[in-house]
C-alpha cells in the first residue's frame, strides 16, 4: 500500500472551471483504478488557480489477479470429428500464448464454443498509471481548450507535474518536467517547493500561501467576509456564483474591507453594485435594511498585512468607474426620456424585424388587446405612457458605452425617470416590465408591468418564430427558449388568463401589417408554442407530456388553465393510478369506436336493450351540467371528480353491451350514447391521448 | 519614473531577452496587434521576438479630454514572442519588478480574459493582468489569426503604458502623467483629445469615409489578386480606421456595422492566407 500525490501545475486557470476539473481528475483516476482492479481507500482532490491535484490514500501496489474467459471459435470448427484440434484452435491458442488445457468448452444456445482461460492482472500500479496518464489529462473537460506548443490541449499551459509515490518521484511519460516539486503562491515568492512526503502536501503549500482545498478556501473566504462586515454592522451581498469565482481567483483567501466616498451613494444601487461586481469582482456591503453602505469587500491573493497598500489601489479603481457612471448619468439625465423616443426608430431591434420603436408600438397594441381579453386590469393611459418610455435607455451614454453598465438595460430607464421626477408608478413599471427575464427570476408586481411583460414576450416569440428562427439543440443565440420559459413562468405564477390563440393571431396580423417578411404561418407558431409548453410543464412542473397533450386537445386555449387542468390529472395519475388508468382505457375504447362512424348524436331511449345503456345515459345527463359548470368556474379538481363518477357505468357498459351489433339502428344509437360520453370528457381534455 | 523612462525601461528589459526593438506602424491602428510585426509575423513557422510601443487610435473612446481615464489615443507597449519560453509569465512579472513594482507587496493576478478581434478574424487565450484591481496588461496566447490556426503559438503581451505610469507616479488622471520632468501627458495631447473628439463625433464627413471604405475595399481586393501583400495589409489597417471613424460618427446601423466588420475580416483573412503562401 502506498499514497500517491499527483499535481498538474498550470498557468492561471479560468476560475469557474477549476472545481469541476479537479473533480474530474479524481473521477478519471477512480475509473481507471476500478477498471484495472486496483484497490485504494479514497481519493482527495484539490484545486487552485495554478493547480489541480489528487491524493490517493492506501493505493495497492499491484492490480488484483483474475481469470478472464475469452470466447473462441465454435467447437465444431476448432476440433475435427475425432476430437482432434484443428488449425483454427492452434491459432487461437497462439494469440493468447495458451495450451489446450487452458481452455474450457461452454454451451451457448445449443452450440458449443471453446473458451480460453486467460490469467489477467497482477501488473504494477505504477506501470498502469504511466500508461494511462496522458489519456487522463486529455480527458479533463474545460469549456475551452488551447494549444501552446506541447501537443496537448488544456485550458491553460501546463508547466509542471508533481508526482510522488510515498516519498519517491514516480516518473511519468509527459512532455512537462515531472518531479517532487511544486510552486507556492506567486506573491509569496513563487518558489520551487520540494514535497518529501505525500502527507505534507497541504501543510507545506499553506506555508507558501496556497490553500489547496477548494472547499476550505471557499468557506474561509465566506466566513472572513462575514466577520469583517459585522464589525461595521453590515453584511456581504454575495451570491454563490460570485463566491465560486472568487474562490477560483486566489490561492490564498485574503479578505480586506475597503471604503468609498459617501457621495457616490447618491447613485442608484444597481449602478454602484454593477461597478463593483461585473469587472472588479468586489463584494458590496449592505446594512441590515439592505441599503448599500460605503464599503466593499475584496478578495486578494496576498496576506491581509499587505492590505494597506493594496486597498488604496482597489478603491481608486472603483472610484474611477463610479466617476464614469456619474458622468454618464449627469449627461444622460439632461435629456428627458420623452425626447429619446424618436431615436428608437433608428435602432434596429433584430435584423429584418424593424426598429425598437416598431416593437414598442406593437407592444402597445398587444397590451391594449390583453386589457380586453385577459384577467389583467390596468390603467390604459398609464400603460401607454410607460410603453412609450421602455427601452429609451438604449439611447443613453450609460448603455451605449458598451462597457459594464450595458447590463443595466431596463433599470437605467427607471432610474432616470426617478431623477426626472416622473410619477412613482411609471418608475416602478419601467423597472419591472422586463421581469421575469428568465425562469425563476423576480416577478413584476404592478398590473401594468405584467401586461407589458406578457405583451413584449409574446411579441418577441411570435416575431422570432415568424421569421423561421428555430431553437436547435443548444443553439439559441437570441434566447427564444429563455423568453418562452419566462413567459410560461409568469403566466403560472401570476395566474394570468387569456386565449393564447387569439393573441398570437392578433400579434401575427400586426407583424404582417408592418410589412415584415413572414416565413411561418400562425398555426405553426401556435403549435411550436404548445410544444414548448409541453416541454416546460414536463421539465419544470413534472407533468407528463401526454397529460398536457390531452388537456391541450381539450377546448382550452389558455396556457394557465391548461396547467391547472393538467396539474389535477397529474395528481390523480400519481395518487390513484389504477382508477386513472381505468378511465383512460375507457376513453380510449370510446374514442376508437366513435371515430369509425359518424353519428347524428340524438340518443333514443326506446332503442335501449340493456340496463347498462340506461344507467349510462342517466349518469351522463346528470353529470354533464355539473361538470361543465365546474370547468367554467375553473374548479378542475371538482370537475374531474364528477367525470370519475362515469367510470363504473362506462366499464359496465363495455362489459355487457356489444356496440357494433348488426342492427344498424341500435348500433347508431349506441354510438350516439358514446358520443355523448366523449363530449363530456372532451370538455376537460382528450383522454385518449394519455398513454398507459 | 517618467513616462519616457518607462518605455526606455521596457525596451532595455526586452532587448536583454533577445527581442528586436521595433517601431510603431506609421498609420492609425486600433491596437498594437495591427502592426505587421504582430499580425503578419505570427503567421507561419519562422520564429520572431520583438518589442515596440504603439500609439493606438480609438475614435469611440474620445471624451474631449474631460474624462481622466478615457482617451482616444493612448500608448501600448507590445511584446511578441514566437514561440514563448515556458517561464514567460515569470519573465513578464520580472519586467514589472524592473519597473519598480514590488509584486510581493501588491495583489498581482492573471484574471481570465480571452482576447478576440472580430475584424482580424483572430482570437487567443489568456488574461488581463491586475495590479491591485487595475488592469495593466493584456496577456494572450494567440490561437488563430486571420482565421488560420497558428503553429508555433505566439504570445502577445500588451502593457497599458498610461495605466502603469499612473500607478507608478500616483496620478489620478492620464493628463497628469509626467512625460519628463517638465512636460505632462496632457500638455501634449489634451488638444488632440479635444479636437479629434469633435472631429470624430461631429465633423467627419460620412460620405467621404463611406466612399473611402468602398473604394479601399476594391483596392485591397485588387492588391491581393496581384499578391502585393504588404500594400494590401496596409489597406486593411486604413479601412479599419475608416470603419472606426464611421462607427464613432454614429452613422452606421447595427446590421450595417456587422456587415462591415465581416468584410474587413474577410480581407484580413485573405491577406493572412496569401502571406503564408508566399512568405510563411
Amino acid at each position: 500500500m502506498a499514497d500517491f500525490l499527483f499535481e498538474i501545475g498550470t498557468e492561471e486557470l479560468p476560475p469557474l472551471a477549476i472545481k469541476n476539473a479537479s473533480l474530474k481528475l479524481k473521477e478519471e483516476f477512480e475509473n481507471i483504478f476500478k477498471q484495472e482492479k486496483i484497490d485504494f481507500e479514497k481519493i482527495e482532490n484539490f484545486g487552485t488557480p495554478r493547480r489541480i491535484s489528487i491524493i490517493v490514500k492506501n493505493l495497492s501496489e499491484k492490480q488484483k489477479e483474475y481469470i478472464e474467459e475469452i470466447k473462441g471459435p465454435p467447437y465444431h470448427i476448432a476440433f475435427d470429428e475425432n476430437g482432434n484440434p484443428k488449425e483454427v484452435l492452434r491459432k487461437f491458442l497462439e494469440t493468447y500464448k495458451l495450451k489446450e488445457e487452458d481452455t474450457i468448452i461452454k454451451e451457448e444456445k445449443n452450440r458449443k464454443y471453446v473458451y480460453a482461460k486467460v490469467k489477467k492482472g497482477g501488473r504494477e500500479t505504477k506501470e498502469i498509471i504511466k500508461e494511462k496518464i496522458s489519456e487522463i489529462i486529455k480527458r479533463i473537460p474545460f469549456p475551452k481548450k488551447m494549444r501552446w506548443g506541447k501537443g496537448i490541449l488544456f485550458a491553460r499551459p501546463i508547466r509542471w507535474i508533481l508526482s510522488l509515490w510515498d516519498n519517491e518521484i514516480l516518473n511519468l511519460p509527459l512532455p512537462f518536467p515531472v518531479s517532487n516539486k511544486t510552486k507556492g503562491n506567486r506573491l509569496f515568492g513563487n518558489k520551487d517547493i520540494e514535497i518529501k512526503e505525500v502527507e505534507e502536501y497541504e501543510k507545506i503549500l499553506k506555508q507558501n500561501g496556497v490553500y489547496a482545498s477548494w472547499e476550505e478556501r471557499r468557506n474561509l473566504i465566506l466566513s472572513k467576509m462575514k466577520k469583517i462586515c459585522e464589525e461595521i454592522g453590515g453584511s456581504p451581498e454575495i451570491e454563490e456564483i460570485q463566491l465560486e469565482e472568487l474562490t477560483g481567483l486566489v490561492e490564498y483567501p485574503g479578505i480586506i474591507l475597503c471604503e468609498y466616498p459617501k457621495e457616490y451613494l447618491k447613485l442608484p444601487k444597481e449602478i454602484i453594485f454593477t461597478a463593483m461586481k461585473s469587472h472588479q469582482r468586489y463584494v458590496p456591503v449592505i446594512s441590515k435594511d439592505k441599503t448599500p453602505l460605503p464599503y466593499f469587500v475584496a478578495v486578494i491573493n496576498n496576506k491581509e498585512e499587505k492590505g494597506k497598500i493594496i486597498k488604496k489601489g482597489l478603491e481608486e479603481v472603483l472610484i474611477a468607474r463610479l466617476e464614469d457612471a456619474k458622468f454618464y448619468m449627469e449627461k444622460d439625465t439632461e435629456i428627458p426620456l420623452e425626447e429619446r423616443i424618436e431615436s428608437l426608430k433608428e435602432i434596429t431591434w433584430i435584423k429584418g424585424l424593424g426598429s425598437i420603436y416598431d416593437k414598442n408600438e406593437r407592444v402597445k397594441e398587444i397590451s391594449q388587446f390583453l386589457l380586453k381579453i385577459s384577467n389583467l386590469k390596468g390603467d390604459e393611459n398609464l400603460l401607454f405612457k410607460a410603453i412609450n418610455l421602455i427601452r429609451t435607455d438604449l439611447t443613453t451614454e450609460m448603455i451605449r458605452d458598451g462597457k459594464e453598465f450595458t447590463e443595466l438595460e431596463g433599470i437605467i430607464a427607471s432610474e432616470y425617470a426617478k431623477v426626472q421626477g416622473k410619477e412613482e408608478k411609471i418608475i416602478k413599471i419601467l423597472k419591472e416590465y422586463r421581469l421575469p427575464r428568465f425562469l425563476n427570476d423576480e416577478l413584476p408586481e404592478t398590473e401594468e408591468a405584467k401586461i407589458i411583460s406578457v405583451s413584449d414576450k409574446i411579441d418577441t416569440i411570435c416575431a422570432l418564430m415568424s421569421t423561421g428562427y428555430k431553437i436547435t439543440g443548444s443553439k439559441d443565440p437570441l434566447g427564444l427558449k429563455r423568453t418562452l420559459y419566462a413567459l410560461f413562468y409568469l403566466l403560472i405564477e401570476k395566474e394570468i388568463k387569456f386565449n393564447i390563440e387569439k393573441v398570437i393571431e392578433f400579434n401575427y396580423e400586426l407583424l404582417k401589417n408592418k410589412k415584415i417578411e413572414l416565413k411561418t404561418d400562425k398555426e405553426k407558431i401556435l403549435r411550436e408554442i404548445f410544444k414548448r409548453y409541453e416541454n416546460f410543464l414536463e421539465e419544470i412542473k413534472g407533468i407528463r407530456y401526454d397529460i398536457v397533450d390531452a388537456v391541450i386537445e381539450g377546448e382550452t386555449r389558455d396556457l394557465y388553465l391548461i396547467f391547472k387542468k393538467a396539474e389535477v390529472l397529474q395528481k390523480y395519475f400519481e395518487k390513484e393510478k389504477e382508477i386513472f388508468e381505468k378511465i383512460i382505457i375507457g376513453q380510449k375504447r370510446v374514442f376508437n369506436i366513435i371515430k369509425s362512424e359518424k353519428t347524428d348524436k340524438e340518443v333514443d331511449e326506446n332503442l335501449f336493450e340493456k340496463e347498462e345503456e340506461e344507467v349510462l345515459l342517466k349518469k351522463v345527463n346528470e353529470i354533464r351540467p355539473i361538470a361543465f359548470r365546474k370547468i367554467e368556474e375553473e374548479k378542475f379538481e371538482e370537475a374531474f371528480m364528477e367525470l370519475l363518477k362515469l367510470r363504473e357505468p362506462i366499464d359496465k357498459f363495455f362489459d355487457n353491451v356489444f356496440v357494433m351489433t348488426d342492427n344498424p339502428k341500435i348500433r347508431k344509437n349506441r354510438l350516439n350514447l358514446l358520443h355523448l360520453v366523449w363530449e363530456v370528457f372532451k370538455k376537460y381534455g382528450d383522454f385518449s391521448k394519455v398513454a398507459i | 519614473m517618467y513616462f519616457q523612462d518607462i518605455i526606455q525601461n521596457l525596451n532595455d528589459f526586452w532587448k536583454k531577452r533577445g527581442c528586436i526593438i521595433f517601431v510603431p506602424y506609421n498609420s492609425e491602428v486600433g491596437a498594437g496587434t495591427f502592426n505587421p510585426a504582430t499580425f503578419l509575423r505570427c503567421l507561419g513557422k519562422k520564429t520572431w521576438k520583438c518589442a515596440y510601443f504603439e500609439p493606438t487610435r480609438r475614435p469611440k473612446d474620445g471624451r474631449y479630454g474631460e474624462n481622466p481615464n478615457r482617451v482616444l489615443q493612448y500608448f501600448q507597449y507590445q511584446v511578441v514572442l514566437k514561440p514563448p519560453p515556458d517561464n514567460i509569465q515569470e519573465i513578464y512579472l520580472e519586467s514589472l519588478e524592473n519597473l519598480g513594482i514590488k509584486i510581493q507587496d501588491h495583489d498581482v493576478r492573471f484574471v481570465e480574459d480571452d482576447w478576440e478581434s472580430e475584424t482580424l478574424g483572430a482570437w487567443g487565450i489568456g488574461w488581463e493582468v491586475w495590479l491591485d484591481g487595475l488592469e495593466i496588461t493584456q496577456f494572450t496566447y494567440f490561437q488563430q489569426i486571420g482565421g488560420i490556426d497558428l503553429d508555433p503559438i505566439t504570445c502577445e503581451i500588451t502593457y497599458g503604458l498610461e495605466r502603469i505610469a499612473m500607478f507608478l507616479q500616483n496620478k489620478k488622471s492620464i493628463f497628469d502623467i509626467e512625460w519628463n520632468k517638465e512636460i505632462k501627458w496632457g500638455d501634449i495631447y489634451k488638444i488632440n483629445e479635444k479636437e479629434f473628439s469633435e472631429y470624430y463625433y461631429h465633423i467627419a464627413n460620412p460620405e467621404l469615409w463611406k466612399n473611402f471604405f468602398e473604394k479601399m475595399y476594391e483596392e485591397i481586393i485588387k492588391l491581393i489578386e496581384k499578391e502585393l501583400i504588404m500594400p494590401a495589409y496596409d489597406g486593411v489597417i486604413k479601412i479599419s480606421h475608416s470603419f472606426n471613424i464611421l462607427d464613432a460618427r454614429g452613422v452606421i446601423s447595427p446590421s450595417e456595422r456587422q456587415i462591415m466588420i465581416q468584410r474587413i475580416r474577410k480581407l484580413a483573412s485573405m491577406v493572412a492566407q496569401k502571406y503564408i503562401e508566399k512568405y510563411g
